[in-house]
């Protein structure tokens, strides 16, 4: 499989707010030197807890972002490089889906216009052929073509997914970046989008990128997952052997976390205490040095860099050197 | 265990929209026993929060409880004056929402906010009720107590936030906690922190917990009972390993089958067709036909009874009458 994506010590820096008469300028960093491929035709996960930058990563791989320095590969070429028109150009090969499906459509706009912009952002086709590529999405993505001139406000929250879905789709991109895609449904709506992102990936040869915070459904619908904690990423393995064998500590209380849905396997759960710090002073060191139950002496000092344990299996943590 | 502390009986509640009065409760009963957690299930809709809210008298016009009791204590609340009312709420009954920092007042202290409900309810003097806050704050794990007491919401975490709601809801040391979706905005390793002092403080004060929740995980972790309830009645009532290893309705089995697993892997995952239809619009027959992959004719025709199916286990619906 060749990589699509190809992302190299990715920084993405924001300012922080400073402190009266501080000199120093204080930054939080959301993304701090990560690298991974994403490769043709895979799903790869990215998980962690609120504020670990799994969200910041997806945006700049997209370039919605701009990343504070480090590269980003997509089929070949840098996407740093590019001048903003190349860059506009580019974009219709890498989409979006965003997570609440309530606020990421326009009220204003029927079905038919919200799916008609990006058609018209990268001038594809005349009005006739329009209407048809708009009527032939809605149907593949479970929207009856009759619902093109209502409003969102008319729609449910699994039919308004649908309806984000199909904006990403309509451009027949490479990539999609599904961010919490599916968080803000209900269980037996969230299969129903579940089981259509798995259909139209067959279908359309896609690609990607699915950001969530529910092992669950990460479980469910990537190859790959990558766990990240405070701006790093912590362990990057294939789906069966991160939950087989989990080895960073982080990984291991997240399983762990996770409800399960049977009453007789109610077990014994690493409980971690206190909550993520800030991202804008993360522990020196090892960033989960300050919740982590393995910690060692090198742990609160020196950082562990990325390493591979097996050939699809790598994992930061200076346990394993 | 045995003592029931909370019956409620035929509760009815409608809302009325113009002059069509439409009900979103439709007689359910179930019964509440002192220590013991007793879960609420469904899809969003399904008059889950409609129920606890009812319990709490906190249903404002235009919604009304139509018909039905609930018996606390032999006093039927519905028929309570707004002040006897007020005399319960807090104090013998309590309620966490969903949303940590749109139930907490944001320009009044932490500190502030838990002495309010000890100044109502008990003859306490500020002093001495700054010291039952403090000592409370320290109950639900938060270690620097003294110094969140003078904190104001936005300053917390939100974890932080959700003990804080915990703190103000066992104030009192209620003998009944109904905590609707209160971990459904945190992480899993919080909501692990959450559920872990919820049970913790209940086998201590040996508190019954109504549990809302749309997550079989957090059911399966935490309840001795299930209610699942469905376009606002109960379809389904057992103890918690029944309905896990044993579900009758097929909206239980279907809610169960769509989720997906973090324990093994299925390649496609189990979808309800369709959504919860609107309350009011279905006024014949099996409110879930539509939906259901096994209806027959009678289920159009007729709503079917609930029935005992097994030990303290009821179903509605006309495969098991």
């Amino acid at each position: 499989m060749d990589p699509l994506v190809e992302v190299q010590q990715l920084q993405v820096f924001y300012p922080g707010k400073n402190k009266l008469l501080q000199k120093t300028k204080s930054v939080v960093k959301a993304v701090d030197h990560v690298s991974f491929t994403i490769n043709q035709g895979e799903t790869l996960g990215l998980v962690g807890e609120s504020g670990c930058g799994k969200s910041t990563m997806g945006r700049a791989i997209l370039h919605l972002i701009k990343p504070t320095s480090g590269e980003i590969g997509f089929a070949g070429r840098n996407l740093s490089s590019l001048s903003a028109s190349e860059l506009r150009q580019q974009r219709k090969h890498f989409q979006m889906v965003f997570q609440d499906p309530f606020s990421s459509l326009n009220p204003r706009l029927t079905v038919k216009e919200i799916l008609d912009e990006p058609l018209k952002a990268h001038r594809l086709g005349d009005e006739h052929q329009r209407l048809e590529k708009i009527h032939h999405i809605m149907e593949v993505c479970g929207l009856n073509r009759t619902y093109a001139e209502r409003y969102a406000h008319e729609f449910s929250g699994g039919q308004r997914q649908r309806i984000g879905i199909a904006r990403a789709l309509i451009l027949q991109p490479q990539l999609v970046v599904a961010d919490e895609p599916v968080s803000a449904l209900d269980v037996s709506i969230q299969s129903q989008i579940l089981n259509l992102m798995q259909d139209l990936q067959e279908e359309f040869h896609l690609t990607y990128l699915f950001i969530s915070h529910d092992l669950g459904v990460v479980r469910h619908i990537c190859n790959r997952v990558g766990v990240m904690y405070l701006g790093k990423m912590a362990e990057l393995a294939t789906t069966e052997q991160l939950y087989a064998n989990p080895l960073h500590p982080y990984t291991k209380t997240l399983l762990s976390a996770i409800p399960v849905a049977d009453p007789r396997l109610r077990k014994e759960r690493i409980i971690l205490q206190g909550d993520v710090p800030s991202p804008a002073n993360s522990p020196q060191g090892c960033a989960f040095s300050s919740r982590c139950p393995n910690v060692m002496e090198i742990c609160k000092e020196i950082r562990p860099d990325m390493q591979q344990v097996t050939d699809s299996h790598s994992v930061a943590c200076h346990l394993y050197v | 265990m045995n003592t029931p502390i909370l019956e409620v009986n035929q509760l009815q509640v409608s809302f009325k929209k113009e002059k069509e009065e439409i009900t979103v409760v439709n007689g359910i009963s179930f019964v509440v026993h002192a220590g013991e957690t007793l879960g609420i299930v469904g899809e969003s809709g399904c008059g889950k929060s409609i129920t606890s809210l009812s319990i709490m008298r906190l249903i404002s016009s235009p919604g009304r409880i139509t018909s039905g009791q609930i018996v606390y204590n032999n006093r039927d609340l519905t028929q309570l004056s707004e002040e006897e009312m007020r005399i319960v709420r807090g104090n013998e009954i309590s309620m966490i929402f969903q949303e940590p920092m749109t139930s907490l007042n944001p320009v009044f202290t932490i500190g502030r906010q838990i002495d309010e409900i000890i100044l109502l309810h008990t003859c306490a003097s500020k002093q001495e009720a700054k010291e039952q806050s403090i000592e409370m704050l320290k109950r639900v794990g938060i270690s620097r107590a003294e110094q969140i007491y003078r904190s104001y919401p936005f300053e917390l975490s939100g974890g932080m936030r959700q003990r804080v709601m915990i703190a103000i809801g066992m104030a009192c040391q209620p003998k009944l906690l109904i905590a609707d979706e209160p971990t459904t905005a945190l992480d899993v390793t919080i909501q692990l922190q959450i559920l872990d002092l919820m049970k913790k403080l209940q086998e201590k004060e040996n508190t019954a917990i109504i549990l809302i929740t749309h997550d079989l995980g957090v059911v399966a972790e935490m309840c001795d009972r299930v209610l699942v309830m469905y376009a606002g009645e109960v379809v389904e009532e057992a103890v918690v390993d029944d309905l896990f290893h044993n579900p009758k309705h097929p909206y239980t089995i279907g809610l169960l089958q769509s989720m997906p697993s973090s324990v093994e892997k299925k390649s496609r995952l189990y979808t309800i067709k369709g959504q919860v239809p609107p309350a009011g619009s279905i006024t014949k027959g099996c409110r879930f036909a539509e939906r259901c992959d096994h209806v027959i004719d009678r289920c159009w025709g007729e709503e079917p009874a609930i029935v005992l199916v097994g030990n303290n286990h009821t179903c509605r619906c006309w495969l098991h009458a």
